[in-house]
């Protein structure tokens, strides 16, 4: 790679990293509106004094907590019983986890506050009204905001957690079987404080999730009058009730950014220790399974609880309340006013913009990522260019920023500088944030990959007479087409969902999917919402299947390199 | 043709520096076959690697044909693929999604050789036709096996005709019988396409089977540069002599050097040994010297020989059977000495026996250091 391209690329890196980092501390000393101009202050950071800031952050500390709490009760199990017991339908279980993984956040949100709000909710008015019983649920409370965003953790705590579990030596627990320790002694004794690197892991991965999560804190949280960082900070950029408030954001963010960088900081050095822990086996070999016996009944029961608590509850209740013309509990009675008209709002111009919006998203964003990732990860891996590993480092800094900070800060910096960065109210402005936020996930990706390129290949390209770029296009990018083309299927249903820093940038003109149902959500539009929600459910499923065809047949390119 | 002055490369990583390549030149002519020869870790593959530019050293210079690809002084580093080589890797580096036809056309339509379609299809055809592989090439080439591999990259490094052809331990990864088949191969290929070629390995047979010339390398250094013969028969070096075979090295000092048949005696632990010299500059009496003698120089036999100088009586201490030969350990004094005796030739255990060292065989090497 020529010199010049490698600093080009760093340089955008650079940019794009930072660019974030720099503005939020700029708009700290920045009184009112967006300006490069002064007067500069340190008023902003008053906010640092009020004992409502820290509230804000232990509310989020709180949540998080509480979050990765539900996420491991169902997580932990199931990823033991599917990897370290005889329990049927493995393939089954871990294919549907796999499709949690991809039910937006905020479906998740609405269907629950359908069926648990307490005035509306469709169980609370079943065991009120129909059961006359003297207590209703009420979801707008933090456990109930913690048990919607845990169940959307646990597809990650399953993920992170069956990693662990299969990289485990049986002979481990083996050895503690033949000294006559019992099975559940052997679990709390040997195989759980085995798997502690892989868990710590992922708490702290999923406590930084949840700390800058947006979706729940706004669906669920605000109409409880429980504020969170998240929240907070979506709120005070929102003009809707006074001025922007991007100071006070700034000064708190500084706070808030601190906490994210310090836990990213651990969950590196977790990372790299587990690598010490990990007793990685030869071939052929099979962990031992746990026998469940007639035990299988109740681990088969709490799988299946899972499954109706994040897909059948939600997903009905968005399907029921968009068919019927306001919320109520499903009867005979119901049943004759179902209809489809909240599906005809699908041709209004706004989704029919959004449609378009999403179009560019969904195909330009995860392309942009994947190419500038192949373009790090190359330079990263391969060249012997001094300071790469700093550009290797700059590429992991977006995961400890969360994704609400890159999207005021570049809603922030597209005030002050329109003329150069003109993306202000576009679908661009979106592009760009989504590119920034997954740098990190695009570079660990394409890293993976390009380490097990045999540098040979590349090196006998290149003496038989192949420019850089050359070498990049026809041997490279075809050896690492797999991971690439999975790469960029996951950033493409990834960017489907995405609302947060889509509700966040949202202005008039460049609504996603998501943001529609945002809108309509809190215009009380309730019907309108549920419909489009499912839709957009549906549209994910499809997207879904029809990625997993196509990558199956792109990924046969390469399966011979093996 | 190539030429290599003063040539350095270092190594840092974060723990260490390591220095690769100290100092070395050499120079080869037009269609020579050149080895570099020495033990892993002694920098032949970085000399090789800095010639193809995979390596960018910090001294000295390189030349192919008039062009120079690497200077220090003059600040000239010509990238890999703008030096006209070519080049085989030890795991081949055989493209997994290629086909054959593709990996052999690679360097045909790479870079700024502008070729017409039909013409690049002869040229490989040809380039494989040279390996004998042509009714493989439309193949998958992970479907190859090892040797086929191998001979696919010879054909891919052969395909554009290049000034220098650079070859890394080609031959280290294949089974010996598949080894010995393409060393002639490869041999004969270079001699009639007259192409100049480094062939680094660590393999002396190898070496001296293949090679017009030999660079034997330690530590990052040249030690010693020959013809396989020179390096073989007559080292100069005493890392060369037990590097290149085995041998026996016998501590002395020259005695009045009394000019018989170019012969000086050396004054030794084992008896007074007249040894061949070649020409270069003459021994002073009483200097220290090593005299090195291979096994298979010395004859062994169970009467005293008819010869009269260097005839020294032994025990035979052991011996073991090998088929084409016999390994013996005999002991003269306080030295064991390493002979190669007939296979025919009984030898019962402690026997007393006559070892007979022609001076021809007898190679006197000044540094005394091992």
């Amino acid at each position: 790679m020529s010199y010049r391209v490698a600093v080009a690329v760093a340089l955008v890196v650079a940019v794009l990293v930072l660019a974030p980092l720099v503005t939020i501390g700029w708009m700290s000393f920045v009184p009112d509106l967006p300006t490069l101009r002064g007067p500069y202050t340190l008023s902003n950071f008053s906010v640092l004094a009020e004992k409502a800031t820290y509230q804000l952050l232990l509310n989020s500390v709180i949540f998080s907590v509480l979050t990765l709490i539900v996420a491991l009760f169902f997580g932990f199990p199931i990823a033991w019983l599917v990897e370290r017991t005889d329990i049927p339908f493995k393939l089954i279980i871990r294919s549907l986890v796999g499709m949690t993984i991809l039910i937006p956040t905020f479906l998740l949100a609405i269907g629950w506050v359908l069926l648990l709000s307490p005035t509306i909710g469709i169980i609370n008015q079943f065991l009120t009204r129909t059961l006359s019983l003297p207590f209703a649920m009420n979801v707008y409370t933090m456990p109930g905001m913690a048990f919607v965003q845990g169940l959307s953790f646990v597809p990650i705590a399953f993920f992170m957690l069956s990693a662990v579990f299969a990289k485990m030596d049986p002979a481990m627990e083996e050895a503690a079987y033949a000294n006559r320790v019992g099975g559940w002694q052997t679990l709390m004794r040997v195989t759980v404080p085995l798997s502690w690197p892989g868990l710590l892991a992922a708490i702290i991965y999923m406590f930084m999730l949840g700390v800058a999560v947006l979706e729940v804190p706004l669906i669920v949280g605000l109409p409880g009058q429980i504020h969170l960082f998240s929240s907070r900070v979506f709120t005070l950029t929102r003009a809707s009730s006074s001025v922007p408030q991007y100071g006070i954001v700034g000064a708190t963010s500084i706070v808030f950014l601190a906490i994210s960088m310090v836990a990213a900081y651990y969950y590196s050095k977790v990372i790299r220790s587990s690598y010490r822990y990990a007793v990685v086996s030869g071939k052929g070999y099979r962990p031992r399974l746990t026998e469940l016996g007639s035990w299988k009944w109740l681990g088969g029961a709490f799988v299946l609880l899972y499954f109706v608590l994040s897909i059948l509850f939600p997903f009905s209740s968005l399907i029921w309340v968009s068919l019927v013309p306001y919320i109520q509990v499903p009867s005979a009675e119901a049943l004759n006013s179902v209809s489809l008209s909240a599906y005809r709002y699908l041709r209004n111009p706004m989704v029919v913009e959004s449609v378009a919006n999403t179009t560019v998203l969904i195909s330009i964003a995860p392309t942009l990522v994947m190419l500038l990732s192949t373009l790090i990860s190359w330079i990263v891996v391969r060249s012997t260019m001094p300071g790469k590993i700093v550009l290797d480092r700059l590429a992991t800094i977006p995961l400890a920023i969360p994704s609400i900070i890159i999207a005021v800060a570049l809603m922030y910096i597209a005030l002050i500088a329109g003329p150069f960065f003109p993306v202000y109210g576009t679908v661009w402005i979106l592009v760009v944030a989504f590119v920034i936020s997954h740098i990190t996930f695009g570079t660990r990706t394409l890293n993976a990959a390009m380490i097990q390129i045999h540098k040979d290949l590349e090196e006998a390209a290149a003496v038989s007479g192949a420019p850089p770029s050359r070498v990049l296009r026809r041997v490279i990018v075809p050896l690492i087409w797999g991971p690439l083309v999975e790469g960029w299927i996951w950033l493409f249903l990834l960017s489907f969902r995405e609302v947060t820093m889509a509700a966040t940038l949202h202005i008039t003109d460049n609504a996603v999917l998501s943001t529609v149902v945002w809108i309509l959500w809190s215009n009380g539009e309730f019907d309108r919402a549920a419909a489009v929600s499912v839709v957009l459910a549906v549209v994910m499923g499809l997207l879904a299947v029809a990625a997993r065809l196509i990558g199956t047949q792109l990924g046969t390119r390469t399966s011979l390199s093996g | 043709m190539l030429s290599v002055a003063n040539l350095s490369k270092t190594y840092t990583s974060e723990h260490r520096t390591h220095q690769a390549v100290r100092g070395v030149s050499f120079q080869t002519r037009k269609g020579e076959f050149y080895t570099l020869l020495g033990p892993s870790g002694c920098g032949k593959s970085t000399t090789l690697r800095c010639i193809a530019g995979l390596e960018k050293p910090e001294q000295g210079e390189i030349r192919i044909g008039e062009k120079a690809v690497f200077s220090a002084a003059q600040r000239i580093f010509v990238p890999s693929h703008k030096r006209n080589i070519g080049m085989v890797f030890q795991s081949y580096a055989i493209w997994p999604h290629m086909s054959v036809l593709d990996n052999v056309a690679f360097p045909l339509v790479s870079g700024d050789r502008k070729l017409t379609r039909r013409a690049i299809k002869d040229r490989v055809m040809n380039a494989l036709s040279l390996v004998k592989l042509e009714e493989l090439a439309s193949q998958p080439a992970p479907l190859l096996s090892g040797g086929q591999q191998q001979r696919v990259a010879l054909a891919r490094a052969l395909a554009h005709e290049p000034e220098v052809l650079l070859l890394d331990e080609p031959l280290s990864n294949l089974d010996a019988k598949l080894r010995e088949e393409m060393r002639l191969q490869i041999r004969m290929l270079a001699r009639r396409l007259d192409v100049t070629t480094i062939y680094v390995t660590h393999d002396q047979l190898e070496a001296l089977q293949m090679s017009d010339r030999i660079a034997v390398m330690h530590d990052g250094r040249i030690v010693e540069e020959g013809t396989p013969k020179q390096i073989y028969l007559s080292p100069r070096a005493a890392y060369t002599a037990g590097f290149v075979g085995r041998v026996n090295f016998f501590e002395g000092s020259v005695k009045a050097s009394e000019s018989e048949d170019a012969t000086v005696n050396v004054e030794t632990p084992i008896g007074v040994l007249a040894c061949h010299v070649a020409q270069g500059p003459s021994h002073s009496e009483g200097e220290k010297v090593l005299v090195a003698v291979r096994p298979e120089g010395i004859s062994l036999s169970m009467e005293r020989p008819a010869q009269r100088l260097n005839v020294i009586r032994g025990v035979l201490e052991a011996s073991m059977f090998a088929g084409d030969t016999q390994d013996c350990i005999v002991r003269v004094g306080r030295q064991e000495i390493q002979v190669k005796a007939d296979p025919l030739t009984d030898l019962p255990a402690s026997a007393s026996v006559y070892l007979h060292l022609p001076p021809a065989r007898c190679v006197i090497i000044r540094e005394l250091a091992g």
